[in-house]
């Protein structure tokens, strides 16, 4: 009896192959040709919608308050590239009224906003990039910007960038060369605050500090075609000056000795 | 049909007895017409339907009707995606070139439903038939040759095609920038330009899914697209997801580098391409991603390929 079983079982399988091989192998006229023909229908209708439907969809935007920030920043570069002084300040960021170590930009928010400045040899530009969105790894579109013949430095590097910059500027002594170096890429982002990030100096220098903006706000260019940055430290090293040197009220301070009137502004 | 005949045979053999007087036996007996038939509808009838004048719309009639039913199975991917790897030969002079990779970056976006529901290569048909389950599942839209000795205007290296993105527009949709289109046009997106192109070469143009645990709409921006696919159904939907914040860390960008969402990304020798690359394939994704790379490293990485034709 289980013989018959089996007979029953491969008959039913084969009619079930013969049912499906007549549906499929008719063309157009058989099941197969008839599912092929509706989907099409539907996809030629969607087709035609797509064609005429009109971008809806919401481009990347950051918040209004970094918008503004990074459009400060734009203008502080354009004015310290234009101006006729050389080893000169200036300042991108608000009047604040902290007196310890701060940020000149508005917090960045964990994954919110970044900004990233590349120099292209090629055009002698730094081009700035924005990115928002989702999860902070759109570009803004809306917010992209070059600026011709500036190239990015930071005040950070090694230890005697860092020690020459100070004595320069900070203890009025003459130095011989070296105060900034130049790079070709910096990030501007939130790590646990705001950081810079920055290529050419490997992961463990600069680039593994966390909250290491506490600029204040402060850019230098020593030629009016560098524009340098500070990322901070707790101690004048290589990952940058002592924050207190940068935007605190400490005497000593860029800040304080802007606000007497012992550093150029540009 | 089946079932009238299981009926008759089921009422002569009761009489005799046999495996399909048991309910074991009609269960399997059910279960092999149903395999047969499943197989039956995977592999004639969808390569009969990709083989058709529009392999692509058909691709995204079967993502949209995925994520469609998908939503109403509490998230089970069951229906198969009927998508296949088309081969494209391009040729032309620099910018023609790149004209022609953005379009086709653009029509792989379009193909896998702009981004509109992550995960959207999880599926439980692949698991039923005993395919890998891939975590990180990526798609070859496009195997495409650059057809052709040498590229008038130099090769195109990964900033410059990233930069092309930027500036074009959409083939289709006037003053939509490509990028734009990528990053904002349905679900959230991003573009990854991970090799330089050049003359005589293979590439590969992927959709990378943002691959959440469980895939889901998001209905906040549902009017952006209510479009109806395949049995009247409806989907729309637009993602939030999270950073990228790559960031080259050795010397400066050049030929070899990539570029993530417009981020360099330099090594300074291959092995570090190398390790960068499998990194970025393996990570977990929180945004959808259009992906050009070099079409054997898109292989190894195990992104799903899946030819009708022979190469």
């Amino acid at each position: 009896m289980t013989q018959i079983n089996f007979v029953v079982a491969f008959v039913l399988i084969a009619l079930t192959l013969l049912v499906l091989g007549f549906a499929f192998g008719l063309g157009d006229s058989g099941l197969a040709g008839k599912i092929v023909k509706a989907i099409q229908g539907k996809t030629d209708q969607f087709i035609k919608d797509y064609d005429q439907e009109a971008f809806r969809g919401e481009l990347v935007r950051v918040p209004e308050e970094h918008k503004q920030a990074i459009l400060r920043l734009n203008e502080t570069i354009y004015q310290m590239i234009s101006s006729s002084r050389k080893d000169c300040f200036a300042n991108y960021a608000p009047v604040s009224l902290e007196s310890s170590p701060y940020s000149g930009l508005p917090p960045l928010l964990g994954k919110g906003t970044s900004i990233v400045m590349s120099y292209d040899s090629g055009e002698d530009a730094t081009n700035f990039r924005v990115y928002g969105g989702a999860g902070g790894e759109q570009l803004v579109t809306t917010l992209l910007f070059s600026i011709p013949h500036m190239h990015p430095c930071v005040i950070a590097g090694n230890a005697d960038i860092t020690k020459n910059f100070y004595t320069k500027f900070l203890m009025k002594q003459p130095v011989s060369i070296g105060y900034y170096a130049g790079v070709n890429q910096i990030q501007l982002k939130d790590d646990d605050g705001n950081a810079l990030r920055t290529v050419g100096f490997g992961e463990k220098i600069i680039n593994d500090k966390t909250g290491n903006l506490l600029d204040g706000g402060w850019l230098f260019t020593p030629d009016n075609t560098h524009i340098c940055f500070f990322p901070t430290s707790s101690s004048t090293n290589e990952h940058g000056l002592d924050d207190e040197l940068v935007s605190s009220l400490e005497e000593n301070s860029i800040r304080s000795k802007m606000a007497a009137g012992e550093l150029t502004s540009c | 049909m089946l079932n009238l005949l299981n009926t008759k045979w089921n009422l002569k053999l009761n009489k005799k007895g046999g495996l399909l007087d048991s309910r074991l036996g009609k269960f399997i007996l059910i279960l092999v017409s149903f395999g047969i038939v499943s197989f039956a509808l995977f592999y004639i009838l969808l390569p009969k339907l990709v083989d058709d004048k529009a392999p692509e719309s058909l691709c995204r009639a079967t993502v949209t009707a995925r994520a469609a039913i998908s939503e109403k199975l509490w998230g089970q991917s069951v229906t198969p995606i009927a998508c296949q790897t088309l081969t494209q030969k391009i040729k032309g002079d620099k910018e023609e070139l790149q004209a022609q990779v953005a379009q086709l970056m653009t029509k792989c976006w379009w193909q896998f439903n702009e981004g509109r529901q992550d995960n959207v290569l999880k599926g439980n048909w692949e698991k039923f038939f005993g395919w890998s389950d891939q975590k990180n599942a990526c798609f070859v839209c496009y195997d495409v040759a650059i057809a052709q000795d040498d590229i008038d205007g130099g090769f195109i290296d990964a900033p410059e095609m990233f930069d092309y993105m930027i500036t074009s527009e959409h083939y289709r949709i006037k003053g939509l920038k490509n990028i734009d289109y990528i990053q904002s046009y349905g679900g959230a997106g991003k573009i990854a330009i991970m090799s330089p192109i050049v003359a005589d070469q293979r590439y590969g143009i992927a959709y990378l899914p943002k691959n959440a645990e469980d895939a889901k709409f998001n209905k906040v921006d549902a009017g952006v697209s209510a479009v109806t696919v395949l049995a009247g159904l409806g989907v729309a939907a637009c993602y939030i997801a999270e950073p990228c914040g790559l960031i080259a860390t050795t010397a400066a960008i050049g030929a070899g580098a990539v570029v993530v969402g417009g981020v360099g990304y330099e090594a300074a020798h291959a092995l570090d391409v190398a390790k960068a690359k499998f990194e970025f394939y393996s990570a977990k994704r929180a945004t959808s991603m259009i992906v050009l790379d070099d079409y054997n490293t898109l292989q190894n990485a195990g992104c799903k390929i899946v030819k009708l034709e022979d190469d």
